[in-house]
């Protein structure tokens, strides 16, 4: 399960924008950067999963995007440890997986 | 997973002020976000996006952000005596983060610079930029700073008119509070039309001549003359026939060779000399 909660880690930037109607999100770590680029989908996972305080980000995910959770755990808990193993997503308090 | 690819330049903006924050955050250096994209959305200009992140730096202080910044991939573009001739400010560039003006004073501002600053700090709020809170001036010292830039930029009166005709009267007193602390009258009126109740003041021949224009020699004579004192006025006297090299530099794109540097010397001299020649004339003319 993913029953961790996520957050912005200190001293990353962020701009969250739209780029001809799609979803954008911009992250850097700070003070070198670069601007790294999440598009679609990927700013879908990191804007719910900073914005989901308790529960399975999976499922927030899944009901935002109107797909099946077991559909996409596999993929986004992928994506999810990406983003925490690349400085952009900093995992606090994990539940055990289940 | 992520990837780079182009980024807009307001999200690079954006990204630099919040760089300049953490930077002068984690070595105690004390900077406030001006103009472009750390102005309240209240006086915003929509057409008036900046390009660049300003900031006004504790002047104390300045050498030691500029110190920082270049430990972190900034690279000087000018630097506070070439940048400009009011030498307010210094450039910097980033791989990343694109452009950056540190200004170490406002250009309109004669209270002393460390002084000036400390009242300015004293209102300053957090405003999230780029996800990161970093410290603006109050809303009034921001009306303040958008008018004396509209003077210096020659922006018309429409420019003002969220920041200034459309003020509030309770945000007008505080803005004319702020000009009467830092000494910004002069500039103020240039800006706002009325600069001629300022005529008697050392300030009025600099002003006239930014907001309307005017020959090299005339500015420099104005910047002479509004020179705080005559040590200032020296200094500015002997620069004005020196070469800005950095500009050089950007103009040509690379170091100027020592040739390149004395000729431009010779082209400035002579400009300098035409203008003395044709303002001659004028008067000659209407005498």
């Amino acid at each position: 399960m993913t029953n961790a909660r996520y957050v912005r880690p200190p001293g990353v930037a962020v701009v969250v924008t739209e780029v001809a109607g799609r979803p954008v999100t911009y992250l850097a770590r700070l003070p070198d950067g670069p601007i790294m680029v999440l598009e679609d989908t990927s700013a879908l996972i990191w804007g719910q999963a900073v914005d989901c305080e308790e529960g399975d980000v999976v499922a927030v995910v899944a009901a935002a995007a109107g797909a099946q959770v077991a559909d996409i755990r596999d993929d986004v808990e992928r994506f999810l440890a990406d983003l925490v193993r690349n400085g952009l997503l900093l995992r606090q308090s994990p539940t055990p997986d289940s | 997973m992520t990837h780079q690819a182009p980024v807009p330049l307001r999200v690079r903006v954006l990204m630099a002020h919040a760089a300049v924050q953490h930077l002068a955050d984690a070595h105690g250096l004390d900077v406030l976000h001006i103009k472009g994209e750390a102005i309240d959305p209240a006086l915003a200009t929509p057409d008036r996006r900046g390009t660049d992140a300003d900031v006004l730096v504790r002047p104390s202080q300045a050498q030691a952000l500029l110190a920082v910044l270049q430990r972190h991939q900034w690279s000087m573009q000018t630097t506070f005596r070439t940048g400009s001739p009011f030498e307010h400010a210094a450039t910097l560039t980033h791989p990343q983060w694109g452009y950056a003006d540190v200004h170490r004073l406002f250009p309109g501002i004669t209270a002393p610079a460390e002084a000036a600053f400390d009242r300015l700090w004293a209102g300053s709020t957090r405003r999230e930029l780029a996800g990161l809170p970093c410290a603006v001036p109050a809303l009034s010292a921001q009306v303040l700073i958008l008018v004396l830039n509209a003077a210096r930029s020659g922006w018309g009166p429409h420019d003002l008119e969220a920041a200034w005709w459309h003020a509030p009267p309770e945000v007008v007193a505080e803005v004319q509070a702020l000009v009467r602390d830092l000494g910004a009258e002069v500039a103020f009126a240039a800006a706002t039309g009325d600069l001629e109740r300022y005529r008697g003041r050392r300030e009025y021949d600099l002003w006239r001549v930014t907001t309307q224009g005017g020959g090299r020699l005339e500015e420099w004579r104005a910047r002479i003359k509004a020179a705080p004192d005559a040590r200032s006025a020296v200094r500015l006297a002997v620069r004005s026939v020196a070469v800005n090299r950095d500009h050089l530099t950007i103009r040509l794109g690379r170091e100027p060779t020592g040739r390149e540097v004395v000729a431009e010397g010779f082209s400035r001299f002579s400009r300098a000399v035409r203008e003395v020649l044709s303002s001659r004339r004028r008067v000659g003319h209407s005498s």
